[in-house]
């Protein structure tokens, strides 16, 4: 308490340029020369341009029945034994209603708002979650603690694969960082722009530093009612 | 200009990095390959980067003129999502705090992801010495770490090493396998931190923005080591200087492309956390308590001298290090102090004094390139040269000091000015004895001077 006083006492002790004034704002149009246009497939090539650039993986599928396949063959390509999941209406959509999946279902953890016990977490070799939303001028992810199964989940395992629906596909952050202001009901967020990365050693790039090796966006057009 | 012994230990790393060829081309090659992404970077991504960096100056500006009310700001809207706000003037009720934090929760072993306040805090030295196993997980702080060095540049720590030095650290230190493969090398540093993040029971990390509005920290990074250091064990201290304040989260539409743009050349750094506090009701996981340190620590003293107050507008991003020659010359350990090249000459010697560090301004053609890569328009140039003129006024050295007084006293007497006129011609005589040849092109000086010549005829 007297650190506190005693340093913003001396704060105030210094004159100030002019008298108190409006928080100077900016328009986001006015900075960046890279903002798509807001119709879905401008949206969706922008993003997918940007991320695969950066070594992210996008795949577009028409409906959750072509996701589920995309995942059973991403899978048995990778070799996933064991993997964890959010539980969502649409992750459960995907996971239950396919029979490619079955076997990867019957091995899985699937994460709640039960704590996650680390070691779950620590022999996933995939984990599935959702987002937020799909920021298209930087090729970005944004999640939450409470919207994508915590803060290990989407970090602790290898690959990382979420599941996002084109409807969530934004030019820019800040309709995003507006809504998400102003829920109070999450500690945790973060603005994930491709697979963990970096280049400590002499400038030479390389993924999987600490996070995921591999981030992979599976982008469904029609999710259907759960959605 | 300094206390003798930082100022000759400076003097002397320089003479050896100067001349050190290797260092040099290493450094040169690293930072050339930074260039040629920066300059990229701002061109395809805005509109107008001098605007944007104007916008950006202007935003930190108005922090500095209201910070004593948008830390308080912070200071409630933090505490309502759940962080525990501490304030630290020194180093030594940083410790002290520190040190309460580790006795409540019986801290046995630490994690930290890349922290500078925590470089001025030493605080690695202060935790061993406490017998807390402390280790850091960023790949470049790790390797500095290992090899008992501190950090060499303050966003990549470890620029100066080559991939066989580092291969020979991880063998001495892991007792790893001998590999000069980049990929290899992270990868037995991802091993060797895996279950590090799961044991430790203390998380450190810093901030790179506190949001006055949100009450929220953000910590920009590219490995996911400080998600793991902040996602995994049950307690998360973080370190934030005073001035890290943004008004609000709309700022990082802007802030966080101007960073990463300018630190390493992205468009987005790969993650960038939004952390209000411990884990809430309905969340999986997170730390049960979260302490935000609010560190001092001199910045209220630089916020005193109106000539260098906006270098508390600096977001940390090393563009002005990697584009000074200085710095290309004589390396980061040079400095010894956590942060080096210009923006760490500007505020070095007012955080830990004028008399010892003061050296520091002259370390700096003044040639202004600090200050034209500065993202948030610190004249860096301009407030070095005003160090120099305080580390004179606090600190001259003799020689400077008798120079400056003699030159005081010739420049007052006429018949002093007269003697020194006329040796010149003397001089210049002599030489056209000698040698034809070289006085040849000069013209002969005048027979008399105009001083003689006004005392006769003047008036």
């Amino acid at each position: 308490m007297e650190s506190r006083q005693v340093i913003l006492d001396k704060l105030r002790a210094t004159r100030r340029r002019g008298e108190l004034r409006e928080r100077p704002r900016f328009v986001v149009e006015r900075v960046f020369a890279d903002i798509p246009a807001a119709d879905r497939e401008a949206l969706f090539e922008q993003f997918s341009r940007k991320l695969t650039a950066l070594k992210g993986e996008v795949h577009r599928v028409a409906t959750p029945q072509e996701a589920a396949q995309k995942i059973a063959l991403l899978a048995r390509e990778s070799g996933f034994v064991r993997c964890g999941r959010q539980r969502t209406a649409l992750l459960d959509r995907l996971f239950k209603g396919s029979l490619d999946l079955e076997s990867l279902e019957q091995q899985m953890t699937v994460v709640d708002e039960e704590t996650l016990a680390h070691t779950a977490v620590e022999g996933m070799q995939c984990a599935f979650t959702q987002a937020d939303a799909l920021i298209s001028r930087t090729g970005s992810i944004v999640l939450r603690a409470t919207t994508a199964g915590g803060r290990r989940l989407s970090v602790l395992p290898p690959v990382h694969c979420v599941v996002a629906t084109s409807a969530q596909l934004i030019a820019c952050l800040s309709s995003w960082l507006t809504a998400v202001h102003d829920d109070r009901s999450w500690s945790y967020g973060t603005i994930i722009t491709g697979p963990s990365r970096t280049a400590d050693i002499e400038r030479i790039l390389v993924l999987g530093a600490h996070g995921p090796k591999r981030l992979i966006v599976l982008v469904i057009d029609e999710p259907g009612d759960s959605h | 200009m300094g206390s003798a012994s930082e100022h000759s230990r400076f003097i002397g790393s320089s003479e050896v990095k100067a001349s050190d060829e290797t260092h040099r081309k290493r450094l040169l090659k690293v930072i050339a390959s930074y260039d040629s992404v920066v300059v990229n970077q701002k061109a395809s991504q805005f509109i107008d980067w001098q605007e944007a960096r104007g916008t950006a100056a202007e935003i930190k500006r108005y922090v500095l003129d209201h910070l004593p009310e948008l830390l308080e700001l912070f200071e409630q809207n933090a505490s309502n999502n759940g962080m525990q706000v501490l304030w630290a003037k020194d180093v030594a009720d940083a410790h002290r705090i520190v040190d309460q934090i580790i006795a409540r929760h019986g801290i046995r072993k630490v994690v930290k992801s890349k922290s500078m306040t925590s470089e001025e805090l030493e605080l690695n030295e202060f935790l061993e010495h406490k017998g807390i196993e402390t280790l850091e997980s960023d790949l470049g702080e790790l390797i500095v770490q290992l090899n008992g060095e501190k950090p060499y540049h303050i966003v990549t720590p470890a620029m100066h090493k080559s991939k066989e030095e580092i291969s020979e650290i991880f063998q001495r230190t892991l007792g790893c396998e001998p590999t000069t493969d980049a990929e290899e090398l992270t990868d037995i540093a991802r091993r060797h931190l895996r279950d590090v993040y799961i044991t430790a029971d203390l998380g450190i990390s810093g901030a790179n923005f506190l949001l006055a509005d949100d009450g929220a920290i953000l910590i920009l990074e590219n490995e996911g080591n400080a998600r793991l250091s902040t996602a995994c064990p049950r307690v998360h201290l973080s370190i934030a200087g005073i001035e890290k304040i943004l008004p609000s989260i709309n700022d990082l539409e802007l802030f966080l492309p101007l960073l990463s743009t300018s630190g390493t050349g992205q468009q987005m750094t790969a993650y960038n956390s939004i952390i209000r506090g411990p884990r809430q009701d309905g969340e999986a996981d997170g730390p049960e308590v979260m302490y935000l340190l609010l560190l001092d620590n001199g910045r209220s003293e630089i916020y005193r001298k109106p000539e260098v107050r906006d270098a508390l507008s600096c977001i940390r991003c090393g563009a002005c290090l990697n584009a000074c020659p200085v710095y290309k010359t004589v390396g980061g350990h040079t400095y010894n102090t956590p942060y080096s090249g210009p923006i760490g000459a500007v505020i070095t010697p007012h955080l830990k004094g004028m008399r010892d560090w003061g050296h520091l301004a002259f370390a700096s053609s003044l040639c202004g390139a600090c200050t034209d890569v500065c993202p948030v328009n610190i004249p860096l140039h301009h407030m070095l040269l005003t160090n120099r003129q305080e580390a004179n006024e606090t600190a001259p050295s003799l020689f400077w000091q008798t120079a400056l007084k003699g030159w005081a006293l010739a420049m007052k007497s006429r018949f002093v000015v007269d003697i020194g006129a006329r040796a010149v011609r003397v001089v210049l005589q002599a030489l056209g004895c000698v040698s034809p040849k070289l006085t040849a092109k000069l013209p002969q000086p005048a027979a008399r001077s105009f001083s003689s010549w006004w005392s006769r005829h003047g008036e």
